[in-house]
């Protein structure tokens, strides 16, 4: 058997002993209380086992500070509901270092479980504490006068390609910017003339000697990368190819390399490697549901992963089956100790 | 709210569910109803597992996968063992259980947790996954799971209740099967005290003397009176008649 069965065997067990607790302490009960169901035993043996696995830490983790929620109620103001009873008067279930660590979870979560919940009809989990806005009251006023009152750029301004924040610093008063741009920018000049584009002219230069901007129609030719020289008309007309430098003539050293005959033979190999590689993942894919064998975590049962508890409890006489029993829970300091076994050394002569 | 009228007894257990167990019959000892130690926070919704064709082909397909051959681990390399392979980090139960527990109550692994349950995923099964990650994480051995098994269930049902939820703890509605058995029971104890009232009655308990003297004015019309006094123990009831 794996040891995952054996695993699953051993939480059957466990399952087993938690439903056999729930009809014991009905049977317990309906001594006090006539009518009890074993949902409501439940609730109850789950909220008492949390609180003692936890170390009560688990009262603050489900809100109970807050007096909200199902532990809240449990606990009650106070201290004098049934879970603050339980940890309220056992020093050693609030001594655990766990209760300093543990996250808040439904206080986090409340709101956002609580509205999942509704939405699946649960009724929502109501512990969250309301988050409070902290109020800014402290910042002094902005004044907003300046910002507005600011005179716009005025189109020298623009065209000149003034700062609007060097505009504004020097004023004092800020610079409040036009939503509306100027006409002369918006339209600018005459678009440039064929003439003008084929001689490569450059838009802002020719903007800045008119000084009105110039608009650049947007049906222009696209020849013009730059390192090339422009086509002429009569290329254009006759669809000719541009010509364009070579890679030799670009790059003659490393040219010279490559066509040094190791470095052929090198590449040569190196593509008969890419195309085994290929060829060897392609073959791959189409053998993926042969039997590969992939490994899976704990197929494997080594027995000296056993042997710690297997020492301790042949140290103490208990039965290796047992030794679970001895991982003991309460309200008493001496609850939840388990001293492992430590062997003795021999100290070695230096 | 009930005032306690003592300290809980200290209690020392071997299993958490019996701790538990004893803290709640002390706690109704101790003056506490089990209103105030498990309230009620209104209907509960009902965990339930629905079909989804996406994740049964995962699981078709990773079933459907290799599984190591025999004798494999012995061809690994022994300078690299696994995580599970080396030295827990946890060797003691008590250490190993404030991980998990720390690792529980986080915000995120809450909400996926409340999620699950309402997808009708079973406690024992969200344990095992947890514990047994954590084991192939090398934090801890297989004895150390197993002893952290329990205390993790309680857990993940405390976290179960307080979202209001009717999980599952083994198997599909098993918490059915528990309130099914409350009826049952429950039934099976009327039919009991009705046989008894039965059997009462065919023993002939009804034919105890009735003294007609006794008998209050007004319960009896004055004619039927009359005729008991006259003649008395010669009336028999039908329930009294018995076999003849």
């Amino acid at each position: 058997m794996g040891l995952f069965k054996k695993l699953k065997r051993g939480f059957k067990k466990i399952t087993r002993g938690i439903k056999k607790a729930v009809k014991g302490i009905v049977k317990g009960v309906k001594k006090v209380v006539k009518k009890i169901s074993s949902s409501k035993i439940l609730k109850a043996l789950a909220i008492a086992a949390a609180v003692i696995v936890t170390g009560g830490a688990a009262l603050g983790a489900m809100g109970a500070t807050t007096g909200a929620g199902l532990f809240g109620s449990a606990a009650a103001a106070g201290g004098t509901g049934f879970a603050g009873w339980m940890t309220g008067t056992a020093a050693s279930l609030t001594s655990t270092t766990l209760g300093a660590t543990l996250a808040a979870p439904f206080t986090a979560l409340g709101s956002a479980i609580g509205s999942t919940a509704l939405a699946l009809g649960v009724p929502a989990i109501s512990n969250a504490g309301a988050v409070a806005l902290p109020t800014v009251s402290t910042g002094a006023t902005i004044a907003t006068t300046p910002l507005t009152a600011g005179a716009p750029l005025t189109e020298a301004q623009i065209l000149a390609r003034a700062n609007p924040a060097t505009v504004a610093a020097s004023t004092g008063q800020g610079v409040s910017l036009s939503s509306t741009v100027p006409t002369a920018l918006s339209t600018g000049a005459s678009p440039l003339t064929q003439s003008q584009i084929i001689a490569g002219v450059n838009p802002a230069t020719a903007a800045a000697s008119t000084g009105t901007g110039v608009a650049i129609a947007d049906t222009t030719a696209q020849a013009f990368a730059s390192g090339y020289t422009p086509q002429t008309t009569a290329e254009i007309l006759s669809s000719s190819t541009p010509a364009s430098a070579s890679f030799a003539s670009k790059f003659p050293k490393t040219s010279a390399f490559l066509n040094n005959k190791y470095v052929q033979g090198a590449a040569k190999a190196a593509g008969t490697l890419a195309m085994s590689v290929a060829g060897g993942y392609a073959l791959h894919k189409l053998q993926e549901e042969d039997p590969s064998g992939n490994p899976q975590g704990a197929a494997y049962e080594g027995s000296s992963q056993f042997d710690p508890l297997q020492v301790y409890a042949g140290y103490r006489g208990i039965d290796e089956s047992d030794v679970s029993k001895y991982f003991t829970f309460g309200n008493t300091p001496s609850a939840g100790n388990m001293p492992l076994f430590t062997q003795q050394t021999i100290g070695v002569l230096s | 709210m009930a005032q306690p009228t003592r300290d809980p007894r200290p209690i020392v257990s071997d299993s958490v569910t019996d701790a538990a167990a004893q803290s709640v019959l002390d706690g109704l000892d101790a003056g506490f109803t089990i209103d105030e130690i498990a309230p009620d926070k209104g209907p509960k919704r009902r965990g339930e597992a629905k079909f989804n064709q996406e994740a049964l082909d995962e699981i078709v397909n990773l079933s459907s996968k290799g599984r190591p051959i025999p004798g494999q681990s012995l061809v690994n390399d022994p300078s690299q063992p696994y995580a599970w392979e080396q030295p827990p980090e946890f060797a003691n139960p008590k250490d190993a259980l404030d991980y998990m527990v720390g690792i529980i109550y986080q915000p995120e692994v809450v909400k996926t947790i409340v999620n699950s349950l309402l997808s009708g995923a079973a406690v024992a099964d969200i344990t095992m996954v947890m514990l047994y990650t954590k084991f192939t994480e090398g934090k801890f051995n297989p004895d150390v799971l197993m002893l952290l098994a329990e205390p993790v269930m309680y857990v993940i049902m405390s976290i179960g209740e307080e979202a209001n939820i009717k999980y599952n703890i083994e198997d599909s509605d098993d918490l059915d099967e528990l309130d099914n058995e409350d009826d049952d029971e429950e039934n099976n104890e009327k039919l009991k005290e009705f046989r008894t009232v039965f059997d009462d009655i065919k023993n002939g308990v009804t034919k105890k003397g009735i003294e007609p003297d006794k008998i209050p004015s007004g319960v009896l019309p004055q004619n039927i009176l009359d005729r008991v006094k006259e003649e008395g123990p010669a009336i028999r009831s039908l329930l009294g008649k018995g076999e003849e």
